[in-house]
């Protein structure tokens, strides 16, 4: 390899060369793209009801079949798109801003602060999650709820009417609070033993400012693990929305998401697999997507693999 | 063949004790082993409890093999002798007498004495022993009132007199009788129903009346064992060796235990699935009231007549009764009125409404908020995770979305998921239950002001002078006269005009056993009666 | 030593009051009322309170204090080792949770032991052949069965072993650890985190794989074997190890739908009926336990760190 190509291009060469990354890839932006344009392409109202036409099998009519409710499966589920995409990278991007904020703040300065960061982490860490979402739920929410309201009823904007908003700014805002320390831990870890390399010695005694260390040594070395953290985290956000669902904690009626579908269906599903089967198909294929993704751009961008 | 014997390990904990004494020919189809596999749920793993005063929860539905009731409702919906076997009043029913049946003993070979009878029901009065329906029986008896607020642990009303127990009531009563004839009045020993909550739990010695003693019970694991008991004093029975019971939540894993032979009998209803696959374990039970979303009276916007009755209209009845309960899953009875057909005295032609999109659009007009715009938000709430009670209400969402353009509204699956806002919630599920098929006393807990519909969460303080007073007449009434039931459906006329509620319906309930195991009856009260017949047929 | 032992207590404690002080306010203020919803049936019906029996109850359980009474009246009890009685099923909370926790505690050592069994050589081979059929094989495998929500695999799997070939009986309840019946539950649950190890296993070994010091070592002429055993197994097994604390974790505090699929009377299911039924004390306990699993795991997994990487102690 020839030593004047750029990090970037040598990780798109090889990213080029793994066709499951970019399997990953494209079921990706094919998820994101429906998250965007969903209604437009839906073929009903995903709220629409006929309960003369419920609980119908796949048919050309209704491609993925009608649920209890007589509504368009198909178009559920390409609203569900927006709500997974929304709730995955809400919880994500939130969580790893934090993270990366505290692990570096942690990292570089040690002593006092990274003894009262880490403190903060094990203390976040032994937080419940499910119990925290729980209560979140009901002590947070409504008094945001009802502001919103009160906007809404003041402006008869019809953005404030929408409680979708609510559920995920809140719940998996909540979600976001305790999930950062696994990024917060990572960024922390890679600094700690950059500092102790003999290349960061020698850089810093060259006289190389902070932002070249972090551009050119942390940013290198971090970025890998922290995008395999984010992709897991993606998928496990989508899976972590179906089972707040399953406990009745999720979105809520009248939205729909992947897992408030699934969750509905359970007490069916012995007798209209599809109902089931649909979405859980669908979450499983969006976090392989994701995870195959995202060890593509690990493996490119790691440069430990790259400079043979 | 199956590999592991799931139960084995349980069993053997109590297999060591031999079935002794008080045994009766068995019936002559019975096969060897006589041994009871119940499955049974409740409001959760930590209220698997059996105590006989706290009146209510599923448990309470198996202490009919514990205690005999006073009198029960058989599945022919006749009053039928139970621990009392004589009861008469005066001419004005002021004064009910019940005379208890001279064979009547515990399972420590005590005799049941009316005295008993006294000391559990004062029991029962006392808050402290949490029964919260208890109102609803003996509410009436002169003293309940003063017991109730622990001004006296005793009840002035309720005189025991030898074998006989007298009770005065504030009010005239000619269904005293019936309101006693149920498991959650069951007669338990004066002594341990007066020395604590735990009394029941087998460390204590419990004494049992019924047909079966509590031998074992393991709240960690959720298990318990019924056996024989020695005492058992009716002529009849018992025939189990054993009874085990099993705490299972789920409704799909029940249905796999009945296919696999690992249970014969439970209370929850098993995954909808079972029926298709084995139709012998569903026989039907005639249970009375059905389930309905209520409007919050006493919050905006439902406090409104005319936005109630633009939300009736929205919904087409036949259709959030199929949304709920789809042909394939659920066998039901659609209903059109508050009062249920399996009651005395129902007319199939009162019709309370029917869907009528314009009709709902003009009264959202007419209301004080003079449309959807200015609506504000509506909280609603199934109370429950169960699918059915749901979809009822997301139909009823969306009814209100596309005829009245009704968008604000929030949803919720538990009432407490609003925090703070919990009382404002104005659409919320319950059902109205009787005990015994008498129109009157349904129509009464339903609408009358004092009653647990009206003047509780689910309408918050509704009240209408003219139905407490047809109710209150009512009351006095005797059943064999027609004025009871004129004066109910009177009630019920005016109740429904109020607007106070959307129907959903219910699914028909069932005895959910396998085809062997005979005897299992089951009336209006949810306790199964009888339980001393109960045998393994081959 | 010693100091060290004191600041990681101190720090523990202060941690744990924190995480309490939070949970008893959201409870205290977001909860709903338990006594309400101490007399709700299975369907959420009513069971026709009247004011005397809530203001009765509300009395004998302290709940008209305000917050900061409560809350110190709950941490001087728990100090004197009464962790209170649970408001719906009436029994002392710490005889309710010990049996539970320890099920939970067996249920998600079993599967963590199984899964770092299965997780680690797995990751290992999927390392070494990397890119190559096996690899994928391995990893697809893996990774698909996982992004299928437990309560979905739960009962198909419980189903299909039960009905389809029958070879087994729904389990219920806890025969202890060595029954058969255990043995559906641990893999359901060990699915679960089954990738999480073995990614992580698989991503440290190919990072460790080209390091310098290995090339040189294989330059030096030894075998692949050994230089996987000696030289890439055990750096790379520090952040597996890092993660296997967090996976207990999760196993332990999060085998919830396993525990309600499968029957087994454990620390998951009560600590969900314990908000539902808002038992202020079953929930502070959980919590509290809860916190003090995960502080312990930290511990162990700080322990092995020390001992698996040496280069860790400067």
């Amino acid at each position: 390899m020839k030593k004047t190509k750029s990090l970037t291009e040598i990780a798109l060469a090889r990213l080029a060369k793994n066709y499951l990354a970019q399997i990953g890839f494209f079921i990706v932006i094919l998820f994101l793209a429906v998250a965007m344009i969903g209604p437009v392409i839906a073929p009903y109202d995903f709220l629409s009801q006929n309960i003369d036409r419920a609980l119908e099998k796949p048919s050309l009519d209704h491609l993925l079949g009608t649920d209890p409710m007589g509504r368009d499966i198909f178009s559920r589920m390409i609203f569900g798109a927006r709500t997974a995409a929304i709730v995955a990278f809400t919880t994500t991007i939130l969580s790893l801003i934090l993270g990366i904020l505290i692990g570096t703040i942690a990292g570089f300065f040690g002593g006092k602060i990274d003894s009262i960061l880490m403190w903060l982490t094990d203390v976040t860490m032994s937080v419940p999650g499910l119990l925290l979402a729980i209560l979140i739920n009901a002590s947070i929410k409504p008094p945001i709820s009802n502001f919103f309201d009160q906007l809404y009823q003041s402006t008869k904007n019809p953005f404030f009417l929408n409680t979708y908003l609510i559920d995920f700014v809140i719940v998996f805002g909540a979600i976001a609070l305790i999930s950062w320390p696994g990024y917060a831990r990572i960024i922390r870890g890679q600094i700690l033993s950059l500092r102790q390399q003999v290349f960061v010695e020698a850089a810093v005694s060259m006289g190389s400012g902070f932002g070249h260390l972090i551009r050119k040594h942390l940013v290198p070395n971090a970025i890998g693990p922290i995008v395999v953290t984010v992709t897991q985290g993606i998928g496990a956000a989508i899976l972590l929305e179906s089972s707040l669902s399953f406990l009745g904690v999720g979105v809520q009626p009248p939205n729909a998401s992947w897992g408030s579908m699934l969750s509905d269906s359970l007490s069916l599903w012995r007798s209209f697999p599809h109902l089931m089967l649909v979405p859980a198909v669908t979450i499983g294929i969006i976090q392989i997507a994701f995870i195959f993704l995202g060890d593509g751009i690990n493996d490119a961008l790691n440069p430990k693999q790259t400079r043979r | 063949m199956k590999k592991f014997s799931i139960f084995m390990v349980a069993l053997a904990i109590v297999s060591g004790q031999a079935f002794a004494g008080g045994h009766k020919a068995l019936p002559s189809d019975a096969a060897d082993e006589q041994v009871l596999r119940i499955a049974t749920s409740s409001a959760g793993e930590n209220s698997f409890i059996f105590t006989g005063l706290s009146g209510g929860g599923d448990h309470q539905n198996w202490q009919s093999f514990l205690w005999v009731p006073p009198m029960y409702f058989d599945e022919n919906k006749e009053l039928q002798p139970g621990v009392f076997n004589k009861w008469e009043s005066n001419s004005d029913f002021t004064e009910w007498t019940f005379n208890i049946d001279s064979r009547a003993k515990f399972s420590d070979g005590t005799k049941l004495t009316a005295q008993d009878a006294k000391d559990t029901w004062e029991a029962m009065a006392n808050p402290d022993s949490r029964n919260g329906r208890i109102v609803g029986y003996i509410g009436n008896v002169q003293g309940f009132a003063d017991a109730r607020e622990k001004k006296t642990d005793k009840i002035s009303g309720i005189i025991a007199e030898g074998s006989t127990v007298r009770v005065k009531l504030n009010n005239p009563d000619p269904i005293f009788h019936w309101r006693i004839s149920t498991a959650h009045m069951n007669i338990v020993k004066g002594s341990q129903a007066k020395s604590g909550i735990n009394y029941w739990k087998p460390e204590n010695n419990p004494a049992f009346s019924g047909p079966y003693v509590l031998s074992q019970y393991n709240p960690d694991q959720n298990t318990a064992t019924f056996t024989p008991n020695d005492n058992w004093w009716m002529d009849e029975g018992p025939y189990l060796e054993k009874i085990t019971f099993q705490f299972v939540n789920d409704g799909d894993t029940l249905a796999a235990m009945f296919q696999n032979e690992q249970i014969d009998l439970s209370m929850q209803q098993p995954s909808p699935i079972l029926k298709k696959i084995m139709p012998d374990v569903f026989e039907p039970a005639p249970r009375i009231g059905f389930n309905s979303f209520w409007f919050n009276v006493g919050a905006a916007p439902t406090d409104d007549p005319m936005v109630r009755k633009a939300l009736v209209l929205a919904i087409d009845p036949k259709e959030i009764y199929k949304a709920a309960f789809p042909k394939s899953q659920f066998e039901s009875v659609m209903p059109r009125q508050f009062m249920d057909p399996n009651l005395q005295c129902y007319d199939d032609g009162i019709v309370y409404y029917d869907f009528d999109p314009e009709a709902a659009k003009a009264a959202l007009k007419a209301s004080s908020y003079g449309g959807p715009e200015n609506l504000p938000k509506l909280r609603v709430t199934p109370r429950a995770t169960w699918p059915p009670l749901k979809r009822g209400m997301e139909y009823a969402m969306e009814q209100w979305r596309t005829v009245l353009g009704i968008q604000n509204v929030e949803f919720k699956d538990k009432p407490q998921n609003f925090g703070g806002d919990s009382g404002k919630v104005n659409v919320s599920r319950d059902d109205v239950a009787a005990r015994f098929p008498d129109p009157a006393v349904y129509v009464f807990k339903g609408t009358h002001s004092t009653g647990p519909i009206a003047s509780g969460e689910m309408m918050r303080a509704y009240k209408n002078e003219k139905i407490d007073m047809l109710l209150d007449e009512a009351m006095m009434v005797e059943p064999s006269n027609p004025k009871r039931c004129a004066l109910a459906h009177e009630a019920q006329r005016l109740f429904l005009n109020d607007w106070p509620m959307i129907i959903l319906g219910k699914p028909l309930e069932s005895i959910n056993r396998r085809g062997y195991v005979k005897n299992v009856y089951s009336g209006p009260d949810i306790a199964r009666h009888a339980p001393w017949k109960i045998y393994i047929a081959k | 030593m010693i100091i060290f032992l004191s600041v990681r207590l101190f720090r523990w404690i202060t941690g744990l009051l924190l995480v309490l002080l939070v949970s008893y306010a959201m409870m205290f203020y977001g909860g709903g009322d338990p006594i309400k919803q101490m007399f709700l049936d299975e369907l959420g019906n009513t069971q026709y309170l009247d004011q005397k029996m809530i203001d009765s109850e509300r009395e004998k359980y302290g709940l008209n204090d305000p917050f900061i009474v409560q809350f110190k009246n709950y941490l001087l009890n728990i100090t004197k080792g009464d962790w209170g009685t649970s408001y719906r099923a009436q029994r002392p909370v710490l005889d309710m949770i010990k049996p539970r926790l320890w099920i939970s505690i067996q249920l998600g050592f079993a599967a963590t032991v199984f899964m770092a069994l299965v997780g680690i050589p797995l990751g290992v081979i999927a390392a070494l052949f990397h890119n190559k059929w096996i690899d994928l094989t391995i990893v697809g495998t893996i990774v698909t069965i996982n992004a299928i929500p437990v309560f979905v695999t739960g009962p198909l799997l419980l189903l299909f072993f039960v009905l389809i070939v029958p070879i087994m009986n729904v389990p219920y309840g806890w025969n202890g650890l060595f029954d058969t019946q255990v043995i559906l539950p641990i893999i359901v649950i060990a699915i679960s985190t089954l990738p999480i190890i073995l990614r992580q296993t698989r991503t440290s070994v190919l990072e460790i794989k080209n390091e310098d010091y290995i090339r040189t070592a294989r330059a030096k002429g030894l075998s692949e074997n050994k230089i996987i055993l000696k030289h890439v197994l055990r750096p790379a097994l520090t952040p597996v190890i890092t993660s296997l604390g967090l996976v207990m974790i999760t196993l332990i505090n999060g085998a919830l739908f396993v525990e309600l699929i499968f029957n087994i009377p454990g620390f998951g299911k009560m600590t969900i009926d314990a908000i539902r039924d808002v038992d202020h004390p079953l929930i502070m306990s959980t919590v509290l336990v809860g916190t003090l699993v995960v502080m312990g795991s930290n511990l162990i997994v700080d322990a092995i760190y020390f001992l698996v990487d040496p280069r860790i102690n400067n």
